[in-house]
């Protein structure tokens, strides 16, 4: 199954697994924007949605520290939030069948 | 003097929907004409006619956009009433048979008149239509392969739908024939000028997309054959079901929600920078009309049998070749040629477009439940009116006391939160929606539900009356 819905409230973040691709994107409900993004930090693919961040308000990979400089935008998925409703809709690009779990993450 | 020096405003530089004097009085003088005026006619006797209670419109605020809160609110009709009737500057109206009066078209047409709804439209779009971009949020990365995987998820979906809310709301209203014909009145102003927004995509030079979309709008206008027009096809449909096909003749009893629809259709064709989003829209209503004809035909036969449903079954047998001409005559061809941006208007235009078109079915399930209920709050007004009209003398809340002659029509309107309608003395006919009436005469009165379409005629010499306002009914019950 290509799509898949879930109930979310702004601010949540969800965390979609592609194992067939071995990767791991981060789709975060902002007020005013919705963005698909690499939960893969580029160094050694450490988990950025746990990243912290530091006294000078850089995030870092907890991991091995390194900063996240920017977000890497990911096209695997795509998703639509309708607001009223809070309903995420996710669309897997490859229409592929094999599983993709997908968790909301707690704040 | 340099070239880039170009302005030297005499009066302003801005042009803006931010120059919210400029707009503001656009739309006001829009509003200023006869055609527009209230008068005396329950239905539309003028073939320009298009009753918007002008008077009132200088104290609405249409600078700040609306929130889905407000959405039902009489500020909203009354913008989506002018902003319909600003549309039709576009479009060539000229009646086949009823009266013409040349002097009317004239005034319909006039420079000026055209201008100011130029001005006005955008202002007006950008204070209905800004909460989607809230309600409606998209990551920026959609591509062919995702649209086509969500687009045909929507296909399969779709024919698979077996009801709609306005059929039950048809098929279990207390009058399901006036509930059929009042949901016609509804389709009305769209289908009684069918495609004129899509046709103004035939304009323009724009590649072979533009050959794509032309080959749906000649299936639209009947290949030139004026019996088989789609627009000709629902007149017909209107007449077999004793409805009066002039347009607009139903124009107080257009819903909120129903002009919202036909004015987003509207928006994005008009404005040719969200050509994108009208061939989501399109893709959108060429795949779900395919079942939702097939709907309202049936659960429309099974209330009025002697309804022409040729409108609906032309849309039930075309839109399969519709739906596929779309996605493969504009949506993949557009992405395919302006990529990723192209890709994120399609599916806002098919979100936009689904979201407007679901707030427009529930606007005639609740008139249809309000209508239904004029017993009831007839009997909740007799329950609660003696503690409403203490709270009045304490000062607690406010009412407005009227004093109208026999003849007198209020023009449809909404409140945005409920009232208590009292008759002191007379006779009005309270108008509870499209061919829908309950007779108050002295000590008599209903509740008025918030957001719901109503009017009233006085019928004796003269009526006094109260309105109350009550605010939440259920604090009083």
């Amino acid at each position: 199954m290509a799509l898949k819905t879930l109930r979310m409230e702004e601010g949540a973040r969800i965390l979609v697994e592609l194992p067939h691709e071995k990767s791991r994107l981060l789709v975060h409900v902002r007020e005013n924007s919705l963005s698909v993004t690499s939960d893969m930090c580029r160094h050694r693919s450490g988990p950025i949605h746990l990243c912290y961040t530091d006294a000078a308000g850089h995030r870092r990979c907890p991991w091995h520290d390194r900063r996240i400089t920017a977000e890497e935008r990911r096209d695997d998925v795509c998703a639509v939030y309708w607001s009223q409703r809070q309903m995420l809709l996710l669309v897997r690009r490859d229409g592929d069948a094999t599983p993709w779990p997908v968790r909301k993450l707690t704040p | 003097m340099s070239k880039s020096e170009i302005l030297d405003p005499r009066v302003t530089r801005d042009f803006s929907t931010s120059n919210h004097d400029l707009c503001r009085d656009a739309v006001l003088a829009f509003c200023d004409s006869p055609l527009y005026h209230d008068n005396e006619h329950r239905y539309e006797e003028n073939y320009y006619g298009r009753r918007l209670r002008p008077h009132v419109a200088k104290h609405l605020d249409f600078s700040q956009p609306l929130t889905t809160e407000r959405l039902a609110s009489y500020e909203a009709l009354s913008a989506n009433r002018i902003l319909f009737a600003m549309n039709e500057v576009d479009f060539l109206m000229l009646p086949g048979e009823a009266p013409w009066e040349e002097a009317e078209f004239q005034a319909a047409y006039a420079e000026s008149h055209a201008a100011a709804a130029h001005v006005g439209m955008p202002y007006l779009e950008r204070f209905l239509f800004s909460l989607l971009e809230k309600e409606i949020r998209l990551s920026d990365n959609w591509s062919l392969p995702a649209v086509e995987e969500y687009f045909r998820s929507y296909a399969t979906e779709s024919r698979e739908v077996s009801s709609l809310p306005s059929a039950e709301a048809i098929r279990s209203s207390g009058s399901p024939a006036t509930a059929a014909r009042d949901w016609l009145v509804q389709l009305a102003p769209d289908f009684l000028i069918e495609s004129s927004p899509m046709a103004r995509y035939a304009s323009g030079n724009y590649g072979r997309l533009s050959s794509s979309l032309f080959k749906i709008i000649i299936d639209e206008l009947g290949y030139g054959d004026f019996e088989r027009k789609h627009s000709t096809l629902f007149e017909n449909t209107m007449r077999s079901a004793e409805l009066n096909s002039v347009p607009h003749r139903y124009w107080q009893y257009y819903l909120n929600g129903s002009l919202m629809l036909a004015n987003y259709y509207n928006r994005i064709t008009r404005n040719r920078k969200y050509v994108f989003r009208y061939i989501g829209a399109i893709y959108l209503a060429e795949t779900g009309f395919i079942t939702s004809c097939r709907i309202w035909r049936d659960v429309l036969k099974e209330a009025l049998p002697d309804l022409d449903t040729r409108y609906f079954d032309e849309h039930c047998h075309i839109d399969i070749d519709h739906s596929r001409m779309a996605f493969d005559g504009l949506v993949r061809p557009a992405i395919e040629t302006y990529g990723i941006f192209a890709a994120n208007e399609i599916v806002r235009g098919f979100e936009e477009a689904c979201w407007i078109g679901e707030f427009a079915e529930q606007d005639f399930v609740r008139q249809t439940c309000w209508k239904d209920s004029a017993e009831r709050n007839q009997d909740r007004y007799r329950q609660i009116f003696d503690k409403v009209h203490r709270a009045w003398e304490t000062g607690e809340i406010t009412r407005d006391c009227l004093d109208e002659p026999k003849g007198e029509l209020s023009i449809t309107h909404t409140h945005d939160g409920d009232e208590l309608c009292h008759v002191v003395s007379g006779e009005m006919e309270f108008l509870n929606g499209f061919e829908c009436s309950t007779t108050l005469r002295g000590d008599q009165g209903i509740i008025i539900e918030h957001n719901r379409l109503h009017g009233a005629l006085i019928h004796s010499e003269r009526c006094m009356y109260e309105i109350y306002n009550i605010g939440d009914l259920n604090r009083w019950l």
